[in-house]
């Protein structure tokens, strides 16, 4: 067994076991250079996550394609900067997406699953991910004999948000694709939180949470199918957080981006 | 401020500055707008609308009296068990010799050559959380290192932890699944960089029991091993630490996050009943060997806000009050995560950095052992720069313990904390040592030699071994 064991000097042999940033050397007490540069392109890589500009365009082709109808609402947020300042202004839509998603409600045949979209805190996971997640878990939903609303496009939105969504298309649940906080690691993780009967004052207690949906992750068939599961589920039992019997996923989470 | 002035007056402050008459309508409102502009407070709607609204908040603050204070507690003794904590364990005749002062005079008195550490020693018990919130807002940043400097607080469970001329640091070694030997290299390379005197403590990826034990167990192997003079902690909500000390499982330390407010500590699943219940639990296993203190909090200004059981107080106040609570369970360690919570409360690095030395400054005069992790998310407009220089203030300050995660990325919590580099940094800038039980392991193991420097380590070295674990 000896033989085997990497030494502490080899960090090519610990990445196997953790990502952790283990035997950097030292210059000193300090970084080496090449450790040092290579945090810092790292953690640039990070930031930029947060400021790239959400990609409604190419998430109305995957609509399109699915032969599902989209929506764009606005929230109160106005910048991306006042986004990250103002939680509360990323919960709320203005006026007039409210009034428009009101005209767009189906009082005699309302959805059972609509999808929300939003860049959150890492709009390039979402860019990469939201419009083929969307593609497998569409097909599934139908295969289940689920009427899937339009795909509400709600850039510099939080999680909350989905309250007042839902309850002015009166639908029975819905469930919002997020761009999650970027870390050095992983600057592109999606994460998705559902909530049955969506309507006002309800929590992260009241959620479902899939999180960690990124190429080095949750993968994409499997994010899928843990939503359809989850979907299906929250239909039957009629709710959803806490009080919902666990088919296949953690209860919501806080992440960072409620 | 020429012709500036005040007048406390039935619970309405007054104060003029700029050629304008401030009022301020209640003492929990004088607290809001006499702070430091930071996110929080404007997400709340409670900070001062302008400079000018502030410093005559501060000006109108510096002259009411700490009895005042102590007789009008910003949340009601009724309806919160933060306050009757606070008020009820308050000590009259600690409190004696600053009675008749005001805030303003508390300010000065605090930073008078007379004031030494052992009389703010004496005074701690006698401060409410509310006091050195209020003097605190009155005092630059200069000040809050300078006083909270004098402050000497020591705790002990394995080691002695605060003593003057030492810098304890947590060896934080959390992995994205918990994987055992994933954790055992990032203890390995904290230990060859002298981290883990203050605990080797980790933040699970999950909360399940079973896995919670696991570790616990791990930690407690490898601690009794090598007869390493520290203690270990799972970072898991406290009905799970009794639940892993009634399942037999090894736990030294007993975390908790708390708040400031009743409501916020009930939304984190806990109240005080809860942490006694806790506190005693751990006892009762006498698993320490040079002390008996035991609970490790952490806190973090904008946790009520966060939780919307804030109650129109601002968000540096209430934590001075989740101090109040920390302060009740004698702990061996308190940290504020000062800028985990991210941008919506603390912007950027300049509010990080005053939160982080008013955090360490009121815990400091409330009697406890303050630590800190420096630390950034990376939605916030702050980087590794403002991490070193608030790492450097706070030692100049006296910080008790920094965080130790391997090049200062935690990859299961996804933020920027402190490295094992900055420890070494910051001790040998200003030629601190760990403490003294851990320093005499780290020379035996001929991880430091005598100067207290990093040494090369040999090829076969036995703490190597924990690569086969």
């Amino acid at each position: 067994m000896r033989a085997s064991r990497p030494s502490h000097l080899d960090p090519q042999s610990l990445a196997a076991h953790t990502h952790a940033r283990v035997a950097l050397g030292r210059a000193g007490n300090a970084l080496p250079t090449q450790a040092l540069l290579r945090f810092q392109a790292d953690h640039a890589t990070a930031k930029q996550a947060v400021q790239t500009p959400f990609d409604a365009t190419g998430l109305q082709h995957a609509c399109a394609a699915l032969g599902l109808p989209w929506t764009p609402v606005q929230t109160e947020a106005r910048s991306q900067d006042e986004y990250l300042h103002n939680p509360l202004a990323g919960r709320v839509l203005t006026d007039s997406s409210q009034r428009e998603l009101r005209d767009l409600r189906d009082e005699g045949a309302p959805p059972d699953i609509v999808f929300v979209v939003s860049g959150g805190l890492s709009p390039q996971g979402v860019n990469v991910s939201a419009g083929d997640l969307l593609a497998l878990a569409v097909a599934g939903l139908r295969e289940s004999g689920l009427r899937v609303g339009p795909v509400v496009v709600a850039d510099r939105a939080r999680v909350g948000v989905i309250n007042g969504i839902g309850e002015a298309l009166g639908v029975r649940s819905i469930a919002i694709l997020i761009g999650e906080r970027p870390g050095l690691t992983v600057p592109d993780s999606m994460g998705v939180y559902f909530e049955y009967r969506p309507r006002t004052g309800l929590t992260d207690a009241d959620r479902n949470c899939i999180s960690n949906i990124h190429a080095g992750g949750l993968s994409l068939p499997a994010a899928a199918q843990q939503l359809r599961a989850l979907i299906v589920a929250g239909l039957a039992q009629r709710t959803s957080g806490v009080d919902l019997q666990p088919p296949v996923v953690d209860r919501a989470v806080a992440n960072g981006n409620v | 401020m020429p012709g500036a002035c005040s007048v406390a007056d039935m619970a309405q402050y007054h104060a003029r500055v700029a050629g304008r008459q401030y009022t301020f309508a209640s003492l929990a409102t004088l607290l809001a707008k006499a702070t430091p502009a930071r996110s929080g407070d404007q997400l709340a709607g409670l900070s001062a609308a302008s400079d000018a609204e502030r410093v005559a908040a501060q000006i109108a603050l510096s002259e009411v009296g700490l009895a005042e204070i102590l007789a009008n507690p910003v949340i009601p003794y009724e309806s919160d068990e933060v306050t009757r904590l606070i008020v009820d364990t308050h000590q009259a005749a600690a409190f004696a010799p600053i009675a008749s002062m005001t805030v303003g005079e508390f300010r000065d008195f605090l930073l008078d050559y007379a004031t030494t550490g052992d009389v703010l020693r004496d005074l701690a018990g006698g401060i409410t959380p509310e006091m050195s919130a209020a003097v605190s807002k009155l005092m630059r940043n200069q000040d809050l290192i300078a006083v909270a400097a004098k402050c000497h607080v020591t705790t002990a469970f394995r080691n002695t932890i605060g003593q003057p001329g030492r810098l304890s640091a947590r060896l934080q070694p959390n992995h994205a699944t918990d994987d055992p030997l994933g954790v055992a290299i990032s203890v390995l390379d904290g230990l060859l960089f002298g981290i883990g005197d203050a605990v080797i403590g980790i933040n699970p990826a999950t909360d399940e029991l079973p896995k919670v034990v696991e570790l616990l167990k791990m930690l407690d192997d490898i601690i009794a091993r090598y007869q390493i003079p520290t203690q270990s902690c799972v970072l898991t909500h406290v009905t799970n630490s009794v639940a892993a000390i009634e399942a037999g499982a090894p736990v030294d330390l007993v975390f908790q996050s708390i708040a400031g407010t009743q409501a916020a500590n009930r939304s984190f699943g806990i109240d005080l009943a809860l942490l006694a219940e806790a506190q005693q639990a751990a006892q009762s296993l006498q698993r320490g060997t040079v002390g008996g203190n035991l609970m490790y909090f952490e806190t973090g200004q904008g946790s009520c806000l966060s939780a919307d059981a804030h109650q129109g107080i601002d968000q540096q106040t209430l934590e001075a009050r989740a101090y109040g609570v920390a302060r009740a369970f004698d702990p061996l360690l308190v940290n504020t995560v000062v800028g985990f919570i991210g941008p919506e409360y603390l912007f950027n690095g300049k509010q990080i950095r005053r939160a982080g030395l008013e955090d360490h400054f009121c815990g400091k005069l409330l009697g406890l052992p303050m630590g800190c992790d420096v630390c950034y998310t990376n939605h916030a407009d702050a980087d590794q720069n403002d991490s070193d220089d608030l790492l450097t203030l706070l030692t100049a300050a006296g910080c008790t313990f920094f965080m130790g995660v391997p090049g200062a990325d935690d990859v299961m919590l996804e933020y920027q904390s402190t490295s094992f580099h900055d420890i070494a940094y910051a001790r040998e800038l200003f030629g601190l040592q760990p403490a003294p039980e851990f320093a005499a392991w780290l020379l035996q193991q001929g991880i430091i030699a005598d100067d207290g420097r990093l040494q090369e380590i040999a090829a076969g070295h036995q703490l190597l071994e924990l690569l086969g674990a």
